[in-house]
């Protein structure tokens, strides 16, 4: 389907046509398209000229979409209506080949009733003046100024904004053409990111290529990361879309101009000074880049759209659906019972092993788990929404503790376990009667597990003989089995490591007490000793050899659930901020328009994460959206939540859980991969080539 | 190591075939680790380039021994394989130890 041809189709239906445009190299003819697209729905133009109409609105109408700097007038003579003014930067004004478009559908000002209308006026009728102007882009938009002297206007379309009917329609419609346009720069972003990356892995530099620099690398991964969180964002807007609505289409129209700006000035930056030559992609990319975050919309304007909402009481996260809203007020009950006696364990920096009772009774320690073991049998993002939720009370430590069984130990025994070690420890852990703990980083690193790991398992008659010490163990301190991961072959690499459910009764296995940290105070994070430990044939878990490769596989989950966490625990900040300063008189408009802008970030992350949740849980297909998860979003929360700790300042002191929130945050760029070793495993795959259009079907 | 009987050119083109549709098979599995089309992977590229590192190995290796339904002995691929080598020689690696997993269980 091509674009011009799909106006009058679904929304998702005519967000693939443009992006089958725009990788055709065209961002200018979707410009076109988009303002033609809207004139027709304004009118309801059946009659099928589907170029022959293009849109030129006022600024406090659109917002910034197709705004022209207009004063156009209206008058009546002879029991005519004429146009009188000028309209600047009308876009598909001048066709390719130089034509002049039929119509404009204006904005103008009725001097009889004082009235803002929608008119539309031909530009090749009398007393028309049409320029192309000469320095508009994207070139094949056809940007054009019109001057109308005494133009006659089509009588029968003239529409009073004043009707409060017709100001709803021009605003669903301007929100659904903002929606297309955000879609169109979004595309536009990617082919950038292709385009770059193709370069830096061609050009020559120093003994190798431009690709093989880690700055490069890692920039290209935030380009990508940024990228892939706008368009997911968009994606769930449009496929909730039902009625426009304005503040979403806003909502995702600031969160891709922001993308795109960062992206393009980052990327075209790695073409030095051929970026700039005329006859290079990325040169014109530029303008087109430049154009989208103008057309998108004024930010200013955006926020009020938002800020609307926020007024009359709705937050942002009232923008998701009414059913993910009720979840998440089931959810934050749950929590509310629990939460007290967290704070209080918190506060004395432990958690003792009854509190997994109490967990295990509220049925928290089997959230994934299948029924059949005694578990709630819940998908991964229903899991992980109930345990976000925590979050709001700043319960991370909590949920870092039972994130490492749900995330980690289950799956690693319920996808490798034998029977008997699922009907033992599965159905132990989902009752909160055992608790598991994960026994992976070493003292040389927990990041590069091939190269650290030098806990040896040697096998003997009966079993295998385990020797060496695990760091950080999660729920160490207090586990009753614990998931050990062994060298078993020197030779092998990663196909030399073994995974193990030594029972910490064992004896020569040796819980040390919980490490004194300056955060996640209720998790107790542990040392694991095992000096001859010996544990029977039965204690391994699947096959010899492919430790690392389940252990690998599962990683994705703990990435998802960090990034997950992360982004609640961002949004429980902002919550905190708001309530804080909502006592204040005054905000400063600085910080109201900052604060719009995080909460935007924080929702386009939250919709991304749960969006490659529920595909990963599909396909279960490992690419970059688990380590983009880790990188890129996560850098977001946490650079949301620093900028709230500096906008509440002193008042945080009298507030307990903003002081938990903050000081637990940092943590989630270093547990489960730090990000700068993500950054590195999915550059790898970007410059590999993974960070072109999707490839999976499920699309 | 099974070598395929070559008493009828018969059983030569089916082994020929079957080899091919592994091959295929295979090649798709890294494809997808990789987040890529098979299309766009050179059979010819060294495995160091394309982005592959021990991990990698390991994640495909047990992604083709579940594709197969066959239990493959981590060690012996692991003897095989090389940073140096190319995506066919890896390939072909992985085929021959779902070849040797097959046979034995037959």
């Amino acid at each position: 389907m091509t674009i011009d041809s799909s106006v009058g189709h679904s929304l998702p239906e005519r967000v693939t046509a443009i992006q089958n445009t725009v990788q055709g190299l065209s961002f200018g003819a979707c410009v076109r398209s988009i303002a033609a697209g809207l004139a027709q729905q304004l009118l309801d133009d059946d009659d099928g000229h589907a170029n022959a109409v293009t849109a030129a609105l006022s600024w406090d109408l659109s917002g910034g979409l197709f705004a022209t700097n207009s004063s156009i007038q209206l008058i009546r003579c002879d029991g005519m209506q004429l146009a009188i003014g000028r309209a600047e930067h009308v876009p598909a004004l001048i066709e390719t080949g130089g034509t002049v478009t039929d119509r404009v559908l204006l904005t103008a000002i009725d001097i009889q009733s004082s009235e803002q209308v929608l008119v539309v006026a031909s530009a090749r009728g009398p007393g028309c003046n049409v320029h192309a102007e000469p320095i508009a882009f994207p070139q094949e938009a056809g940007f054009g100024r019109v001057d109308f002297d005494h133009t006659p206007v089509d009588v029968a379309t003239t529409r009073s904004l004043a009707d409060p009917v017709w100001h709803a329609r021009a605003v669903a419609c301007i929100a659904e053409a903002r929606l297309l346009m955000a879609h169109a720069t979004i595309e536009l972003a990617q082919r950038v990111i292709e385009v770059t990356v193709d370069h830096v892995t061609r050009r020559a530099f120093r003994s190798g290529r431009l690709a093989d620099l880690q700055v490069v690398r890692h920039r290209l991964v935030e380009a990508t990361g940024r990228a892939r969180v706008a368009a997911e964002y968009a994606w769930s807007v449009t496929d909730d879309w039902g009625r426009a609505d304005p503040a979403k289409g806003a909502a995702v129209a600031m969160c891709v101009s922001t993308a795109i700006n960062e992206i393009g000035e980052s990327c075209a930056q790695l073409f030095g000074g051929s970026g700039y030559l005329t006859d290079n992609w990325i040169s014109s990319a530029r303008d087109d880049i430049a154009a989208a975050g103008l057309m998108l919309g004024d930010p200013d304007r955006l926020r009020d759209c938002l800020r609307d909402n926020l007024s009359k009481g709705q937050t942002l996260p009232d923008l998701a659906s009414s059913e993910r809203a009720a979840d998440e007020r089931d959810n934050a009950n749950l929590w509310r019972e629990v939460a007290p006696e967290v704070a209080r364990w918190d506060a004395k920096s432990t958690l003792p092993r009854e509190a997994y009772t109490l967990f295990g009774r509220a049925g928290l320690t089997g959230l994934t788990v299948p029924v059949e073991y005694g578990g709630q049998g819940l998908e991964q993002w229903q899991a992980l929404s109930i345990l976000r939720e925590a979050m709001r009370f700043g319960l991370a430590g909590l949920c870092t503790s039972i994130g490492a069984q749900t995330a980690i130990a289950l799956p690693l025994l319920l996808a490798h376990g034998t029977k008997q070690q699922r009907e033992t420890y599965v159905r132990g852990i989902a009752s909160g009667e055992l608790v598991a703990g994960v026994a992976l980083t070493e003292d040389g690193g927990g990041s590069d597990l091939v190269t650290t790991v030098r806990t040896w398992a040697e096998p003997f008659e009966s079993g295998w003989v385990i020797n060496g010490q695990k760091a950080f163990v999660t729920n160490g301190p207090i586990a009753d089995v614990i998931l050990v991961l062994a060298r078993t072959n020197r030779a092998a690499g990663a196909l030399g490591m073994t995974l193990f459910a030594v029972p910490a009764h064992t004896p020569g296995c040796h819980r040390l007490p919980p490490l004194s940290m300056t955060v996640l105070h209720s998790s107790p994070t542990g040392r694991v000793v095992l000096q001859d430990c010996r544990v029977p044939r039965d204690a391994l878990v699947g096959s010899i050899g492919y430790g690392l490769a389940y252990v690998s596989r599962v990683l994705d989950v703990e990435r998802f659930m960090v990034a997950a966490l992360a982004v609640a625990a961002a949004s429980a900040c902002l919550e905190q901020t708001r309530d804080c300063l909502s006592v204040e008189h005054r905000i400063d408009p600085h910080i109201a328009a900052e604060l719009i802008d995080a909460h935007l970030e924080v929702e386009a992350c939250d919709r991304f994460v749960e969006r490659v949740v529920k595909r990963f849980a599909a396909s279960g297909v490992t690419r970059l959206d688990p380590l983009i998860a880790k990188s890129t979003v996560v850098d977001l929360a946490q650079h949301t939540i620093r900028r709230c700790r500096q906008i509440v300042g002193a008042r945080v002191l009298s507030r307990e859980v903003l002081q938990r929130l903050v000081a637990d945050a940092a943590v989630f760029s270093v547990y489960g991969g730090t990000s700068e070793t993500v950054r590195d495993a999915a550059a790898a795959l970007i410059v590999g080539g993974a960070a072109g259009p999707m490839e999976s079907s499920d699309e | 190591m099974h070598i395929p009987s070559a008493n009828s050119v018969e059983s030569m083109i089916s082994a020929e075939q079957s080899s091919e549709a592994g091959y295929g098979r295979i090649k798709a599995i890294v494809a997808s680790r990789l987040g890529v089309g098979p299309a766009r992977l050179d059979d010819d590229s060294r495995i160091e380039q394309l982005g592959l590192d021990s991990v990698a190995f390991a994640e495909i290796l047990m992604a083709v021994a579940e594709s197969y339904a066959v239990e493959i002995a981590a060690d012996t691929v692991a003897a095989r394989i090389t940073p140096v080598m190319t995506l066919r020689d890896l390939i072909n690696a992985f085929y021959m130890s779902v070849e040797c997993a097959q046979s034995d269980r037959r």
